[in-house]
């Protein structure tokens, strides 16, 4: 089995109520951080996030964000987990994309989702059923744009006359890597012989079988996903001991699974309903469950390393290591980061 | 008179690949911040056969990072997809330079317009200019035209329904987002209709420029009257065309086949009335014409040719920082002193 990657992430860009900041003050932070772990070496992928007009100003601009991230370090991948690609146009993801390849040296993983927030749809006066065929219709767009010579594409979402985007990526074959929450998605995922990524929300049982799946539908199917990665994202904290991790992170933590992602039902159920503010208790309980699937991964070293062999043991191929919480302190931040790069990966 | 480097076209030439010219841009970026430039401009084209820089807004983010003081000059496209992809971007090139974002937004040519779709009257560039200003603007609002439902209404979304307002964030770090606009004659007239600047593009002769900038009196208001120019500069006249005369020359011969210009004429016919290429008073002499002729008071000059030799370039950009920007920026300059370097 190959060594399981690591990458870092998920930044957000976040002036949230419990840490307000200036937003400068917060792309700076995010463009000293990427440096920082470009010079660790050891961490693959550095990997950011999406929304549109939500309260705190989470970024909604990801491709010209790793413009600034590019131009700020040399070695270090730069990932979206995930660019919310149905919101998007698809010509403009393409042009962006090649251009943050060519401007990063072949650096980019083009993480993409497919949106969900009413609001953020309203916002780009998109109906959210077409969400589907858009995000569908969109990589063959940038397929076709990356490809050499015009574009031509004529679908019910986008129409892309006789014209040629330039310049194409760096990378000959740009890595799209696709968010897949749930089964279909997964299928779907493996039938365009995409990289996935995988949920926060899984436990390791559901890890393997989402995975087992992915490659079994790959084979019924006949796509040669040798080299597609299957990432998985989860949240995590090293520190020299465990309950100093623990103190550190778990707050923060909870507040993040319970007020973040509640405020989005992103989070579900035991019968895999999502739930929101309207439903506190079964909110708290989802919240709860996904702490005890996130706690494997916070603690001193040895306890990280042993919580990621296990997610890497599910088949997963890279992790995505959420380490930004909301208001910690930032020495604590880096030294995390430090510990993760020199004390866990190589050890995995 | 203030002074800006670029528009930065970031096409591979003189044998170099992408990965090269991009991190020449970049460098190029930071030397100009040096001499004392006040601003460095990203362009952007699309569908170019020769492969210009194609997304302004990301490597204007990438210059951002690299710099601390210049201002970073984006030159977004309006006009060919929802402006409020343009006003997110912009605002979060503007929070990672702490506010030192100008926006000129360019008018699409037809060609352009047609490949995504989009349109380039001016109604249109109106419209999203009024759309970029209500989202860096620090209420929430709502815009319905013929080119823009924000928010929209659609049935089905059940957890934005009676949301009728809508806030862009972030917003930008500046109070007002600098704004001008870029292009030919509809540029021109959105400008004046918007009472904006008019930033006119490097490959109008002065004769054209004439009419477009008729009217723009910046003696006594302080308004910005901006223009980009090709310029390349050495000690010697003779030196500055034997560097950059073939490099400029390749340069119009990519914006020609790209249908920037629908012309594609000796260099000799080209230099007359369009570009500055000389010693320091041949610089001089001419930027006074654009100043008497245009009141022009930002000059925005390319310098930078990727077909030369990046050590001519950041050679290009010392002396133009040093013997003439002085001229026209140190208002009293003892004669004494200019006649040091």
């Amino acid at each position: 089995m190959a060594p399981v990657e690591v990458g870092v992430g998920i930044w957000s860009l976040q002036s949230t109520k419990a840490g307000p900041r200036h937003f400068s003050y917060l792309y700076r932070e995010l463009m000293e951080d990427a440096q920082f772990v470009d010079e660790l070496k050891t961490i693959k992928t550095i990997w950011q996030t999406e929304h549109h007009f939500w309260y705190d100003g989470y970024c909604p601009s990801l491709l010209t964000v790793a413009g600034g991230i590019a131009a700020a370090t040399k070695h270090i991948r730069i990932g979206q987990s995930t660019l919310l690609f149905s919101e998007h146009e698809a010509l403009r993801v393409a042009h962006q994309a090649a251009v943050v390849d060519q401007l990063s040296g072949g650096r980019l993983d083009l993480g993409l989702g497919l949106g969900y927030r009413d609001n953020e749809f309203d916002g780009f006066n998109i109906d959210r059923r077409t969400r589907r065929p858009r995000f569908e219709e969109g990589i063959e767009v940038l397929r076709r744009s990356w490809a050499d010579g015009p574009v031509n594409f004529e679908g019910t979402q986008f129409t892309v006359p006789d014209v040629e985007v330039t310049p194409k990526p760096y990378q000959r074959d740009l890595p799209i890597w696709v968010a897949a929450v749930g089964e279909n998605p997964i299928k779907r995922a493996a039938k365009m012989g995409a990289s996935i990524i995988l949920s926060d929300a899984l436990t390791l049982d559901q890890l393997s079988s989402h995975i087992e799946l992915y490659y079994r539908t790959a084979e019924e199917l006949g796509v040669d996903v040798s080299r597609a990665k299957i990432g998985v994202l989860r949240r995590g904290w090293v520190a020299e001991t465990d309950e100093e991790a623990f103190s550190q992170a778990r707050p923060s933590l909870k507040f993040l699974l319970r007020e973040q992602l509640g405020g989005w039902r992103y989070l579900v159920d035991e019968r895999g309903e999502p739930v929101g503010f309207d439903r506190p208790a079964e909110l708290d309980a989802a919240a709860a469950r996904l702490i005890a699937v996130h706690e494997r991964t916070i603690g001193r070293p040895e306890r990280v390393i042993r919580g990621l062999r296990e997610i890497a043991a599910t088949g997963c191929t890279h992790i995505i290591f959420g380490t930004r919480f909301d208001s910690l302190p930032r020495q604590k931040y880096l030294r995390s980061l430090e510990l993760l790069a020199t004390e866990v990966i190589p050890h995995i | 008179m203030r002074f800006g480097l670029g528009p930065l076209t970031i096409e591979p030439a003189g044998g170099k690949n992408h990965v090269d010219v991009y991190e020449e841009a970049l460098e190029q970026a930071v030397i100009a911040e040096w001499w004392g430039f006040d601003s460095v401009w990203v362009g952007e084209h699309n569908f170019t056969p020769d492969s210009f820089n194609s997304s302004s807004s990301v490597i204007a983010a990438a210059v951002a990072q690299r710099t601390t003081f210049v201002r970073v000059g984006m030159m977004p496209t309006l006009g060919l997809v929802n402006a409020m992809y343009v006003a997110e971007e912009a605002a979060c090139v503007d929070n990672i330079s702490n506010g030192r974002v100008i926006v000129a937004g360019q008018v699409a040519s037809d060609a352009v317009a047609r490949g995504w779709g989009g349109q380039n009257s001016v109604e249109r560039i109106v419209d999203d200019v009024a759309v970029l200003r209500a989202s860096w603007g620090p209420n929430p609002f709502s815009h319905h035209s013929d080119f823009h439902t924000i928010p929209g209404e659609i049935d089905v979304h059940v957890q934005a329904r009676g949301l009728d307002r809508i806030s862009v964030q972030p917003k930008p770090a500046q109070l007002e987002m600098p704004l001008w606009i870029s292009g030919g004659a509809t540029a021109a007239q959105v400008a004046r209709e918007l009472n904006v600047p008019f930033f006119a593009p490097a490959h109008f002769t002065l004769d054209e420029l004439r009419p477009f900038y008729a009217g723009r009196d910046s003696s006594d208001n302080g308004q910005i009257v901006p223009i980009a120019r090709d310029v390349f500069i050495a000690p010697t006249t003779e030196q500055a065309y034997e560097l950059a005369g073939p490099a400029i020359a390749e340069l119009y011969a990519s914006l020609s086949r790209a249908g920037v210009l629908d012309h594609n004429e000796d260099f000799d016919k080209l230099v007359a009335g369009r570009f500055i290429i000389g010693d320091p008073d041949v610089c001089i002499t001419s930027l006074y014409e654009y100043q008497n002729e245009l009141n022009a008071n930002y000059v925005v000059a390319r310098l930078a040719y990727h077909a030369m030799h990046a050590g001519e370039t950041s050679k290009a950009i010392q002396l133009f920082g040093q013997a003439v920007v002085p001229e026209f920026r140190m208002f009293g300059l003892p004669e004494e002193i200019r006649r040091v370097v």
